[in-house]
């Protein structure tokens, strides 16, 4: 139901799916130590997620052996793309950080700002803009009709 | 020139959002803090009282019910135990609620009694119910039942305690009860026994009332010194020989962080009795089924005592009846 | 009963000020609907003290208001943004986006708002008539029943996924996900690691902000640009809604399927919306003869959800209005409302005021309708929303999703995991795992998981029990069929091809 449009390597999608059973593996282990009837549920559907996992490692490895190195669409723009996660994951944590430290108030029309300017590369003004809007936006949401505390940040408050 | 102004805007903006707390208390909203989701009981409590308190405090102030519901009511009052005791931010807590976890060996992030403790607002006593269908009309049936399956909430909760301590109390426990647990809140539990999931259960008297009402349930006993204004035919376990269970209740206490002025909780305290006299409150209170047993800062917190020494007594019966 | 029905009818409409009250609701809901985290309960809790002065039946309509309008806003932002605005709006996005991407984003509102209403009538049709017996339909599930239904959720999910094996994949990890968190019945504490946020479990609402909201707009930030590039049509004529209302009206079996499984599924406590919409989706998938389109903008991927979504509402009152047993967050606050107002909710509810209960059914429908007809012409201006640089966007989308993630429960620690199940949520994208059987695995996980350890007290460890209970039995059969359909299929196919 869900297609990505960005092509994927067979080599990438074995390292995931190892990835995924070494967790997986995991909680099994854990789910051992639970007392009582706590572990039924968890080691029963423990035992169903190695084996799926390990039909999913066994058909990618197969795909590995057996075909060329890369699916249909293989590019060679993939580090680019790599390069466009890291990016947006880091945009996302620098957000959580600011928000940890600054609150939501301050957090915000950093973030805002911060990534209208150096992502966007669009000028002063307009990311000046965009973020007290935002920031405003936010204030009369959640400030005003709600009447929530937002959360301060470690620095000032919380 | 257009840039310079939005960043002072945002400035005060933001400067805008710091509380001042300069001059006589209150000055801005105070925030009571209930530990549970929205919709429940406390949840009801509080937003029928708020607005009485905050009258009875000040003008133009308004007192802002606050959920942070998590880990069983312990994530909020930690909240409330953390916070700067300024006055505004207040609680509301679960007597024996709060009191059992340190009874079943739990760590908590909190000691009730450090709390500034404003007063009680609730009392709930607990009912024991059956099916209206069944041939259990008294307790001595209820003993003399072969098979005994108790519906009720989870593990942790006052309400599976109330019922080991009664089962106890009552001598069913050489029955070898069944301990149907983990029901989510005490409607589904006495939805659950209409059911007929179990055969017995107890429940805080106010929601067990439309179940007697609608012919569903059977009450055989309540908790409490007096009898019940909703079951007048209904016996106290003290007049059935079992004063041992007449202390199980739910108490509702307001209560500021720990190492408030004193000068300031006289005010709240004052405030709060002014509200309990209150006749709108009280109507509004009687509308949505609230029971009012009001006691002041001092007797509330001693009420605490109490629960430690009642519950530590009970130690034994009270652990996890399914956990193998 | 039928004068109760015509007086609640009057008093809706004879004063100005509750009709007031009512557009008040839906303005409310749609707002609400359509910012990601904020839902229903967020705007009942925020409305509640504005009632105050008001009538019991006053606070009612409010109420009714919200409710009715909450999925139809959440359906604007999944189709514009791939984004769910509540919940169960989450199956919506699968086919009403890649309508938006194809230019065709008003006729996909046109069809949700249609479908939306037609269910949402559905719904509270069935609800006045199971009334009288709604008590007894409520007493026949127990444990052992629900355990059955939550296994028949199962078997559908596993029966309809793509690719089945990552389908079954992504719902041990929502099964997990759903671990997490302290065990009432056994008393032990899972996968917390210790950490006091993890004791409640992980909700639901910031897991699904993460998968869906901030998953995609990583989706957006990787492939830049705007959401809609077909051509430079930034507008939305009058007759695209029209064609998407009547592409509701053609697919009538899929509208019908749809309101049926939404009233259905809502009528279960601690379901939810959610499984109800999927429900709906895989089933209109299972039953189509051509199934190539879905997912790519196949209108019945639109109507089938929203029909359930709204369906739904009827659905949920029955256990609340008939026991006071919430079906969901949305009406555990109603009912708070409700005890606010004087009237308790519990089994004398049905009988002590029947007048009252209609003044919210109707109030129910009226926001059901008012609200599809405010986002078809909200429709005009929003879908704009969906040609914005995607660098505006971004951020501002994450930024509001965290706020929203935060505010359900005040709890910061929701909004880092929100963030966290961005991530995760982008990568099953990338290596293609589906997350609709992840969410769902993670909605039946306790409701599974429980009522099964219930069930095994029941009957002392007998799990003979489970086929002892009508209800339970007869889902189970529904189970064992939905699992052999395909099988059957398959053999009938075999056999053709001989």
């Amino acid at each position: 139901m869900e297609q990505s449009s960005i092509a994927v390597s067979n080599r990438s999608a074995l390292i995931v799916a190892l990835l995924i059973l070494v967790m997986a593996v995991w909680l099994l282990i854990a789910a051992y130590d639970f007392s009582g009837g706590s572990g039924v549920f968890p080691r029963f559907i423990g035992w169903v997620f190695v084996g799926l996992t390990l039909i999913e490692v066994v058909v990618h490895l197969k795909a590995l052996v057996s075909g060329p190195a890369g699916r249909a669409g293989y590019s060679a723009s993939t580090n680019e793309i790599v390069l466009k996660e890291i990016k947006g994951f880091l945009w996302i944590v620098f957000f959580l950080v600011a928000v940890y430290l600054t609150g939501f108030m301050i957090g915000i029309p950093l973030y805002i700002f911060a990534f209208l300017r150096l992502s966007a590369g669009r000028s002063f003004q307009q990311c000046a803009i965009m973020a007290v809007a935002a920031t405003i936006f936010v204030y009369i949401l959640f400030r005003e009709l709600l009447e929530y505390r937002l959360y301060a940040g470690v620095l000032f408050g919380a | 020139m257009r840039f310079t102004t939005l960043l002072i805007a945002l400035l005060v903006l933001i400067s805008g959002c710091s509380s001042d707390t300069d001059g006589s208390f209150p000055q801005n909203n105070i925030s009571m803090v209930i530990p549970y989701g929205p919709g429940g009981g406390f949840d009801t409590t509080v937003r029928v009282f708020a607005p009485y308190f905050a009258n009875h405090l000040g003008d133009g102030i308004t007192v802002l019910p606050e959920n942070i519901p998590g880990t069983g009511g312990r994530r909020g009052t930690a909240t409330v135990y953390r916070a700067k005791p300024d006055g505004y931010t207040l609680g509301i807590f679960n007597l024996p609620g709060l009191v059992l976890p340190s009874v079943l060996g739990e760590k908590v992030d909190y000691e009730l009694r450090e709390l500034s403790w404003i007063g009680r607002v609730e009392s709930q006593d607990y009912v024991v119910l059956v099916q209206a269908a069944s041939n259990i009309h008294s307790i001595q049936d209820l003993q003399a039942q072969e098979k005994i399956t108790f519906v009720s909430i989870g593990y942790g909760t006052t309400v599976l305690s109330a019922i080991q301590i009664m089962a106890e109390q009552l001598g069913l426990m050489s029955k070898d009860p069944i301990f149907l647990t983990g029901y989510e809140g005490t409607t589904d539990q006495l939805v659950a026994l209409v059911r007929g999931d179990g055969n017995v259960t107890v429940s805080p008297i106010s929601t067990a009332v439309q179940y007697v009402q609608s012919g569903n349930l059977r009450p055989l006993a309540v908790t409490g010194q007096n009898r019940n204004r909703n079951f007048p035919d209904v016996p106290t376990f003290a007049e059935l020989g079992y004063p041992g269970l007449t202390p199980l209740n739910v108490q509702r206490s307001i209560a500021g962080p720990p190492g408030m002025d004193p000068a300031l909780l006289t005010q709240l305290r004052e405030a709060f009795t002014r509200v309990m006299a209150d006749p709108g409150f009280l109507e509004a209170a009687a509308k949505a089924q609230m029971d009012v047993a009001p006691l002041d800062g001092d007797r509330a917190a001693a009420e605490i005592d109490a629960n430690f020494s009642y519950y530590e007594k009970f130690k034994a019966n009270l652990s996890n009846p399914n956990q193998q | 009963m039928f004068d109760s029905l015509l007086i609640a009818f009057s008093y809706l409409f004879s004063d100005a000020v509750n009709l007031l009250y009512l557009t008040l609701g839906v303005v409310v809901g749609i707002l609400f609907g359509i910012i990601p985290g904020l839902g229903g309960a967020t705007a009942i809790a925020l409305l509640l003290p504005l009632t105050f002065g008001m009538a019991p039946e006053q606070a009612i309509i409010l109420m009714g208001g919200i409710m009715g309008a909450v999925t139809a806003g959440g359906a604007v932002t999944a189709i514009l943004l791939n984004t769910p605005g509540t919940a169960p709006n989450a199956a919506t996005c699968f086919d009403g986006f890649p309508l938006t991407q194809q230019g065709k984003a008003g006729m996909a509102i046109g069809a949700a708002a249609t479908s939306h209403v037609i269910g949402g009538i559905f719904g509270l049709f069935t609800l006045t008539l199971v009334l009288p017996v709604a008590k007894t339909i409520v007493l026949w599930f127990g444990p052992p029943a629900f355990f059955m239904l939550a296994l028949l959720g199962l078997t559908s999910l596993t029966v309809s996924s793509g690719n089945m094996l990552r389908g079954l994949i992504a719902a041990c990890v929502g099964l997990f996900i759903g671990f997490v968190g302290y065990d009432e019945i056994g008393g032990t504490e899972r996968y917390t690691g210790g950490i006091d946020y993890m004791w409640d479990g992980l909700n639901i609402v910031p897991v699904l902000i993460g998968l869906f909201a901030i998953a995609e707009m990583m989706v957006l930030f990787v492939k830049g640009g705007a959401i809609s590039e077909a051509g430079s049509q930034a507008q939305v004529r009058f007759t695209d809604t029209l064609e998407g209302v009547k592409a509701a009206i053609k697919n009538i079996k899929t509208l019908l399927s749809g309101s049926v499984i939404g009233t259905v599924i809502g009528s279960i406590p601690g379901v939810g919306g959610v499984v109800a919409a999927f429900l709906s989706y895989s089933f209109a998938v299972q039953t189509s003869k051509d199934k190539e389109l879905f997912g790519k903008g196949d209108i019945r991927g639109v109507i089938a959800p929203e029909a359930a979504n709204c369906s739904k509402d009827g659905g949920s009152l029955i256990p609340t209005l008939a026991f006071g047993v919430p079906g969901s967050a949305e009406m555990a606050l109603f009912l708070g409302v409700l005890i606010l107002h004087g009237l308790n909710p519990g089994p004398m509810l049905l009988i002590e005021r029947e007048y009252t209960i209609f003044v919210l059914i109707l109030a129910l429908l009226a926001a059901m309708i008012l609200s599809a007809v405010f986002i078809c012409i909200a429709a005009y201006y929003l879908v704009r929303i969906a040609y914005i640089d995607s660098s505006i966007l971004i951020p501002s989308v994450i930024a509001i999703s965290l706020v929203g993630a935060y505010a359900v429960h005040n709890s910061i620690g929701d909004a880092f995991a929100a963030a966290f199940f961005g991530l995760l949520g982008y990568l099953m994208v990338r290596y293609d795992y589906p997350r609709i059987t992840l969410v769902i695995a993670l909605v039946l996980c306790s409701l599974m998981e429980k009522n099964y350890t219930q069930s095994m007290i029941m009957f002392g460890g007998d799990w003979t029990g489970f086929f002892k209970d009508n209800t339970s039995l007869v889902l189970f059969s529904c189970s064992a069929i939905a699992l052999s359909i395909p099988l059957i299929q398959l053999l009938y196919k075999k056999g053709k091809a001989h």
